[in-house]
This record gives structure tokens, C-alpha cells and sequence, in this order.
């Protein structure tokens, strides 16, 4: 498999991509016209997310200001005031450079500042240069997107019996493992684990093999 | 298990009572500081680990009914169980001396303390555990139970060795580490008793050892002794105890010299000693008998004088008895003769008193021509008439000749009585001593019969008897000073006859040894075997303890990803933007440690309180709060408890926070406590219900005072149409 460069195309497929997994849904059929092409917009039951492309962090500093109004705008004619949708609007700033030395704080200030939207910015600076599957990116654009996705809890250890395990774990530093069984399973039914263990190692000088 | 409702009664800020209602998805509190808020969720820890944080214990300082109770409701699974704590001693002013059992009421059962306790552990534990409950709850509570400055100071004011023992316990390594402790004790046990098992082999060892000694000391006794010599002593000495003659013995000519043989048969002379020495004792007893003096016989002339002399006697008494009643009739006829008369002279004299008052030329009575003179002398003379002397004369004289009689018969009779008594009392004389001759006869006889097989012996004369007594009186002594010269004789073979106890005791002492050897190695094996498990145990316990490292380092990497996620929604660092936590081993203790990482130059930090602001940090630590109690959903508490968590937070980590709790709230309660009314506001707003069936309540504190807090609550209206731009 051959790496392929992160475009724009492949960028926005996977936050389409990640949105849609969080049940947000895209709402270009009432785009505001004076939206650029590459732009999108998504709703859920709490919120209203903008995706808006630049060529570089330059143009995302200068631009990220009218693509808020633009928002904004949409908010406004589709959302009454005193409705709380009207409050909880995103806009995603994308751009597809590093960020130079010199915006790195300009950026940071458009990350903190939070009138009106709350702006999300992802740089090529957040994202692998080459990736082989499309799926790599999806760490990446996670971590930006964390405030609107749902949590991925797929993954999570969860609960789990410590002794269940054990064996498995510490494998390495025993000998055999089935001494452990014994010892866990007299624990766990309240017999005395020494008076298991004993037995289990009479049993075994007596018969020569490892008892089942 | 979620919660539903709380009452607090005189508990920290509540003097009096306050109920609320926590039945919703999401619960905000909001109010002044010191208006109560903590109150809630101090008491929903209170209620679940019987642990407060106040110097003065859970009381409220202004209660008047001296109660303090927490009621919780909640929702195990659909069904309704109260969870209610209460103190006990609400006057003792130790907290340490609180008691607050806990109470559970499900459907249908209740529990009180420790039962109460079991069931709430079981069912908030993910696992069956028996862990301690006090220290489990409190793992509970702090996983559900989000304090700003206990988790600030959970980052940055505690030992990296403390940070590893509260994650572990919230990982669920407890379980690891009371299998840890309760091998561990086990084991001690396990050496305690193998210990003691191999210091009580000492005994036995000992004992073998003088069991040796005693078998070398035997044989060489046994080998210094002569037996040939002593065997032919034995055999005369046996033979001549034979020739005895001892009856009814069994036949000891075959007898070997032995302690037992030789017990034997004195056994046998002491009993044929016994039985001469009681057949003496009676023949000496006879013997003396015999030489007391027979009683004298009285001859048959003195008995036969005074027979004679009874017959006599007895016939003059007859004859002086006969003699005396006739004596006793004239008497009596006296006597009436002279009652007769006296009766006619009374008459007479009354008759001529009574004339006498009449006298006259004629007698009254029959008219007669009498000399008055004369006649009163005459009548005179009868009226004073009073005895008849001749009759009465005649009649002393019979009385008198009657008592001669009288006393001539009683003499007889006195002399008649002691001829009898004499005759009688020789009698009994002679049938006595003829008595006494008849006993010894019988005696002797009775005694030679004992002697002789052939029954009783005829005895014609008793002197005869007592002569052949003397001689079997010698007989018998001197059978017994045969017998005792052969027990005599026998004592030369104690010290041979021992031996042979020896040989015995040898055999004994040998057959002792091969037991005790043989037992000795079986129990020392045991031990070896026992010692060997315990060397096998040691090395499984070094592994567990330190597979607790292992098994929280495995459990943080696999929290890695949502830890990320959390740090990434909340987004603090504009650097360090990657967030883990690491764990060592070090001075044998395990350490954990959070590490922040700039991964676009590779630089690490491991302490975030140096390079976190405190916004940075507060932000960090909910992330890791959050992550923990979903990535490993310690206990089965559906609700998250987060009081005041605004604390210097700005605005965009702020927003951040609430983003990320609207993101938890599929999965999670959340009671959200703030001082800030915008704040308040924001998370209604953020956190508003979008359907019919979700909830969001605010509860108001408005005020507080000695009376506690004024509450308020409604509910956040539901938007049941939220989508604004796709058709629903």
C-alpha cells in the first residue's frame, strides 16, 4: 500500500465522515448562498457546525472572521434569539499549511476566543503528512473535533477481575501457571490457598505430571 | 444504581429538612457559596461511605431536633431503593466516636449495618469482593464525586507512591491486593504451622535418641549375664517347689526361668502359705478354746435330796393350806354370830328407850304389872347395853389360831420356793456342762474334718481330741516353714529373672524405635513437602505483588484513548496536548505519575503542577476524573457529582467542560453544583433536554440561614423539536 498525501478532499470526507458517526447531519440544502463551495454545514438536536476551508493559516487569520458572520447569519434567519440553538453554534477552520512561527499566537486567540461561535481550528500542523488508509486521519481530526463528536468509549477498558487475568499476566515469571489456577480458585470459593497449593504439588510429585 | 431524590435533615448546612428531588438526567445546583450546595453532595457520599469531611462530623450546628439523617433514593435497575444513614450519637463530640449505621430498603427487604453493608458493596462492586467496605466506599465515592481541590491535590500535592494506591483501588487492583494479603497471611500461617510441626519433631527426635541409649545400655546387660549356671539352680529350685506337693496347681515341672514363671510360682507358694497359715490360725484358735475348764457337773444324790425334800414340803404346804380354810370359815362364822347379835341388842336398846318414856305401873308393850322401879332400871340397863363380849372373845380367838396357820404355811411356802429354785439351778448347771463337753466335741470333730479328705473323724474322748489337735498343729508349722524356705530360696533368682524383663524391654524399646523412625520420616517428609509449597507460594506472591504494577500500568494504557479524548474536548495546553500516566517501580514501592508530552518537539513534563496553570491543571484533572469513571466504571453509580468544577476555568476550557459533559450525558447522570448563575445558565442551555423523556432540573439555593438553606427548583423546558434545519 502506497502513502498517499493528506488533501483537502480526503480531510473533508473523514469530518463528514466522524459528524455523521456522532448522528450530526448535513444541512447544505439551506446553505447560506454566499457561502463558499467547500464549505458544509451540520445540525444536531443541540447545535449548529460549520466547516469552512482555507488554503492557509494566512487566509484562515484573516478570513475566519467572515466566515463567523457567515454563520452567524444562518444562525440568525433560521434560529430564533431566544432559542438555544441560537447559543450553540461551532465553526470548524480548516487549513491545509503548517502554521508559520508568527500566527501561532493569532491562532490560539481565535482557538479562546469564544463570542459568538465557538471556532474548532485544524491545521496540517494536527494532521499526518502521508497516510496509507484514510481511516489514519481519524485520530487526528478526532482530537479537533472532540468538543462536537461523540465519546468513543469502544475502546475502554471497562471493568474487569484483576484475578481473572492474573495468570495471563504474570506467565512470564512462573514456571507453570496451574499452580496460580488452583491457588485463585481456592481463594475465590473461601478454602485455604496454601492447602490447594500443597495438594496441587503433592499431586504432581506423585503422578510426575502437571494435574489437570 | 441512580439517584433520584435526597432529604438531608440537620446535616452540614441543613439544620431542618430538605428534600429534593433528583430524579433527572441532568441536576443543576446553583447558589451563593456558603448557601448549601456542598451540603448535596457531602451528603450523597455521606449516605454511601459514612465518611464527612467536617471537623465536627456530618452534624449541623443549629439543628433542633438533634437528628442528622440522609435519605437517599435511587434506581437499582428500575427498581426504588432507599439508602439512609443516620447518627446514632448525635451528642458525642469525638467524631471519631460517631456511629452513623447505614440502612438499605429495596422493594422487599431491609438491611441494617453491616448487612446493609454487604448488600450495598455487592451491589456497587463490579466484582464479588470482600474487600474492606469502608476503604471500597470511599474508592466508590471518589469516583463518582468530583472535588476540584482533591483531585488538584490528587495531581499535584501527593506522592507518586499515593497516586498509585488511590488508582489502584479505583482500577480495581484492591482485589489484587487483598488476594495479595490474604495469601500473604495464609502463608505466614502456612510457616507458622510448619514451624511448629518441625520444633514438635523435636520431642520425637529426642525421644529416639534415648531410645538408643536405653537398647546399647540393654545389650550390654543382657550380654554380661550367665543364664547356663542359673538354669540349673532354677530346675532344682522348681523341682523341690514341686515336690511340695501343692494341690490343685497346675503342672510347673516344664517351667524355664523367666520373670513371669518365676512371679508364677511364688505365686502359687504364697497362696499355699496363705491357706496353712489360715488353717493354723483356726487350729490355734480351737486349741485355746479347748484349754478353758470345762464347768462342774452337779452329782445325782444332791439332786435327788432335794427332790425328796421338794415332795415334803410340798405336802405339808397341802396340808397347813387345808388347815388354814377351815380356820378361815370358823372365822367367818364368828364374826356373823356377833354382827347377829349386836344387830337384836340395837334393837332392844331403841325398843326400851322408847318405853322408857313411858314407864308406868304396866309395861307398855304388853300391859304386864311391872315394879316401875325395877323396870326402869331394867329398861335402862338394854337402852345402854352396847357390846357382846363372850361372842366376841370366841371370835378373836378363831381370827387368832387362823393367823398362826396362816404364817406356819407361808414359812413352809418361803422354804418350799428355795428348795425348788436350788433343784432348778443345778439342773441347768448340769445341762450346761454337759452342753460344753458336746461343743468340743463337735469342734474337734469339725476341725479334723477340715484336715481329712475322708470326712469328719469319730472323737470318743475329748482329751483324746486334744492331743491329736497339738499334733496336727505341729504338722501344719512345719509344712509352713517348708514352703517359706522355698520362697526363701526363690529370691536367688530375681536378678537372673530380671534379664530376661530385659530381653523384653529390649524388644519393646527396639519395635518402639522402628515405629517412631518410621513415623519421624513420614512427618519430616510432610514438612519438607510443606516447606516446599511455601517456597513455591513465596515465589507466586512476589509475582502477584509485582504484577499490581503490571496489571494498573495495562488498565492506564488501555484508558490512554479516552484520557486523550477528554484532555483533547477540553483542550487546556496549546503544546502539551498529549496526556498519559505512567507507573514504576521504585525502592520497591509502586509510583504513578502523570505525564503531559509536546509530541510535535518530543518534550515530556512530569509534573503538571509546574507547567499547568491552574486552569490548565483544574482541566486536567477533570479529564482524568471523567476518563476514570467511564473508561473503568468502578462501581455500578450511574451518577457523576461534580461540585463547583467552574474554579479557574476560562471561558474557552469552560465551554470545552461542557461540551464534553454533554457528550457523557448518554451515559451518565450528572449533579453539576456552581456558585456562578451563568454558569448555571449554560449548562441548562448546553444541557437542555432535547426529547420528552429526558430531564434537566435546577435547584436554587437563595439563601441560607440558621435555619438552613431556601431551595427552589423547576425544571428546564424540554425543546421537543430541536432540529432546525433537517425536516423531522
Amino acid at each position: 500500500m502506497t502513502n498517499n498525501v493528506v488533501t483537502n478532499d480526503l480531510l473533508i470526507a473523514e469530518i463528514t465522515r466522524l459528524l455523521a458517526e456522532s448522528s450530526i447531519l448535513r444541512v447544505d440544502s439551506v446553505r447560506h448562498p454566499s457561502w463558499p463551495a467547500d464549505s458544509m454545514a451540520f445540525e444536531d438536536e443541540y447545535s449548529v457546525i460549520a466547516v469552512w476551508t482555507f488554503t492557509s493559516v494566512e487566509e484562515l487569520v484573516a478570513g475566519w472572521g467572515a466566515a463567523q458572520d457567515h454563520v452567524v447569519d444562518l444562525l440568525g434567519e433560521n434560529v430564533i434569539a431566544t432559542d438555544p440553538k441560537a447559543w450553540d453554534g461551532y465553526l470548524i477552520l480548516l487549513a491545509m499549511d503548517g502554521v508559520p512561527e508568527g500566527l501561532v499566537a493569532e491562532l490560539s486567540n481565535i482557538r479562546s476566543d469564544t463570542r459568538r461561535v465557538r471556532k474548532l481550528v485544524l491545521t496540517a500542523d494536527d494532521l499526518p503528512r502521508r497516510i496509507a488508509d484514510p481511516l489514519e486521519l481519524a485520530p487526528h481530526v478526532r482530537r479537533t473535533l472532540a468538543p462536537v463528536l461523540d465519546l468513543d468509549l469502544d475502546s475502554t477498558p471497562g471493568r474487569t477481575d484483576p484475578l481473572s487475568s492474573l495468570p495471563t499476566r504474570i506467565a512470564g515469571s512462573l514456571d507453570s501457571t496451574t499452580h496460580l489456577d488452583a491457588v485463585i480458585t481456592a481463594y475465590e470459593t473461601g478454602d485455604s490457598p496454601l492447602e490447594a497449593l500443597h495438594s496441587r504439588l503433592i499431586a504432581k510429585t506423585e503422578t510426575g505430571t502437571e494435574p489437570s | 444504581m441512580r439517584i433520584t431524590g435526597i432529604t438531608i435533615t440537620g446535616f452540614g448546612g441543613v439544620s431542618g429538612e430538605v428534600a429534593i428531588d433528583l430524579d433527572a438526567d441532568v441536576v443543576i445546583v446553583v447558589g451563593a457559596n456558603g448557601y448549601g450546595k456542598t451540603t448535596i453532595c457531602n451528603a450523597i457520599s455521606w449516605a454511601i461511605s459514612g465518611k464527612s469531611s467536617g471537623a465536627q462530623g456530618p452534624r449541623n450546628l443549629y439543628s433542633k431536633s438533634g437528628t442528622t439523617m440522609v435519605e437517599l433514593r435511587t434506581d437499582f435497575n428500575g427498581s426504588d431503593v432507599l439508602i439512609t444513614r443516620s447518627l446514632e450519637n448525635p451528642d458525642e463530640t469525638n467524631p471519631k466516636k460517631l456511629r452513623a449505621p447505614l440502612r438499605v430498603h429495596t422493594t422487599d427487604s431491609a438491611f441494617r449495618g453491616a448487612d446493609a453493608e454487604v448488600w450495598l458493596r455487592q451491589h456497587l462492586a463490579g466484582t464479588d469482593t470482600s474487600e474492606d467496605f469502608d476503604a471500597l466506599a470511599q474508592s466508590f465515592v471518589d469516583s463518582i464525586y468530583l472535588r476540584q481541590e482533591s483531585l488538584r491535590e490528587f495531581l499535584t500535592g501527593r506522592e507518586d507512591t499515593e497516586r498509585f494506591d488511590a488508582v489502584a483501588s479505583m482500577v480495581g487492583a484492591g482485589r489484587l491486593r487483598e488476594f495479595a494479603d490474604e495469601l500473604q497471611s495464609h502463608k505466614r500461617a502456612w510457616v507458622r504451622a510448619v514451624n511448629q510441626s518441625d520444633s514438635a519433631l523435636e520431642g520425637d527426635r529426642e525421644k529416639l535418641e534415648d531410645l538408643s541409649t536405653s537398647l546399647s545400655i540393654i545389650e550390654a546387660e543382657i550380654s554380661r549375664a550367665n543364664f547356663a549356671e542359673a538354669t540349673v539352680r532354677w530346675q532344682i529350685w522348681r523341682d523341690a517347689v514341686a515336690a511340695l506337693g501343692i494341690a490343685e496347681t497346675e503342672d510347673f515341672t516344664d517351667w524355664e526361668l523367666s520373670e513371669r514363671n518365676l512371679s508364677r510360682l511364688r505365686g502359687v507358694l504364697n497362696q499355699e502359705r496363705s491357706a496353712i497359715e489360715q488353717h493354723e490360725a483356726s487350729m490355734l484358735s480351737t486349741q485355746a478354746e479347748l484349754r478353758v475348764p470345762l464347768p462342774n457337773t452337779p452329782d445325782d444324790e444332791a439332786l435327788a435330796a432335794l427332790s425328796d425334800e421338794t415332795t415334803r414340803l410340798t405336802e405339808q404346804k397341802e396340808t397347813l393350806d387345808t388347815e388354814v380354810q377351815a380356820l378361815r370359815t370358823a372365822v367367818e362364822q364368828a364374826d356373823s354370830v356377833l354382827r347377829q347379835a349386836g344387830s337384836l341388842r340395837e334393837d332392844l336398846a331403841n325398843m326400851a328407850t322408847i318405853l322408857l318414856r313411858h314407864v308406868a305401873d304396866n309395861c307398855a308393850a304388853c300391859g304386864q304389872a311391872v315394879n316401875q322401879h325395877e323396870y326402869r332400871a331394867r329398861l335402862e340397863s338394854l337402852a345402854n347395853e352396847t357390846d357382846d363380849t363372850a361372842l366376841r372373845e370366841s371370835a378373836d380367838l378363831e381370827r387368832t389360831r387362823l393367823e398362826a396357820a396362816e404364817q406356819k404355811s407361808s414359812e413352809v411356802s418361803r422354804r418350799l420356793s428355795t428348795v425348788r429354785d436350788r433343784y432348778r439351778a443345778l439342773q441347768e448347771q448340769r445341762a450346761s456342762a454337759l452342753a460344753a463337753r458336746e461343743h468340743r466335741r463337735n469342734r474337734l470333730i469339725e476341725v479334723f474334718a477340715s484336715l481329712s479328705e475322708s470326712g469328719p473323724s469319730e472323737i470318743v474322748d475329748l482329751a483324746e481330741g486334744v492331743d491329736r489337735l497339738d499334733l496336727e498343729l505341729e504338722r501344719i508349722t512345719a509344712r509352713k516353714a517348708q514352703v517359706s524356705q522355698a520362697l526363701d530360696s526363690g529370691l536367688q533368682f530375681d536378678a537372673v529373672a530380671s534379664l530376661d524383663s530385659s530381653k523384653m524391654r529390649r524388644d519393646r524399646i527396639a519395635a518402639e524405635s522402628d515405629d517412631l523412625r518410621e513415623s519421624l520420616a513420614l512427618k519430616e517428609q510432610d514438612i519438607a513437602a510443606r516447606q516446599r509449597t511455601n517456597e513455591v507460594a513465596t515465589v507466586l506472591l512476589d509475582a502477584i505483588k509485582s504484577d499490581a504494577e503490571n496489571f494498573v500500568s495495562d488498565r492506564l494504557t488501555q484508558l490512554k484513548p479516552l484520557l486523550r479524548q477528554f484532555y483533547a474536548a477540553i483542550d487546556p495546553h496549546p503544546t502539551f496536548r498529549s496526556v498519559e500516566i505512567a507507573t514504576r517501580q521504585f525502592g520497591g514501592k509502586h509510583r504513578l505519575t502523570p505525564v503531559l508530552r509536546d509530541e510535535d518537539v518530543q518534550i515530556s513534563v512530569t509534573d503538571p503542577g509546574e507547567t499547568l496553570s491552574t486552569s490548565q491543571a483544574n482541566a486536567l484533572a477533570v479529564s482524568l476524573f471523567l476518563s476514570f469513571n467511564l473508561g473503568f466504571a468502578p462501581t455500578h453509580v450511574k451518577s457523576l457529582i461534580l461540585d463547583d468544577p467552574l474554579q479557574n476555568l476560562d471561558d474557552v476550557h469552560l465551554l470545552g467542560l461542557v461540551d464534553l459533559l454533554r457528550k457523557i450525558l448518554p451515559h451518565r447522570q450528572l449533579i453539576v453544583t456552581t456558585h456562578d448563575h451563568a454558569f448555571a445558565s449554560l449548562l441548562a442551555r448546553k444541557l437542555r433536554p432535547v426529547s420528552a423523556d429526558s430531564r434537566t432540573t435546577y435547584v436554587r439555593f437563595t439563601k441560607w440561614d440558621r435555619s438552613g438553606p431556601g431551595v427552589e427548583q423547576w425544571d428546564v423546558p424540554a425543546e421537543t423539536s430541536p432540529m432546525k434545519f433537517v425536516p423531522q
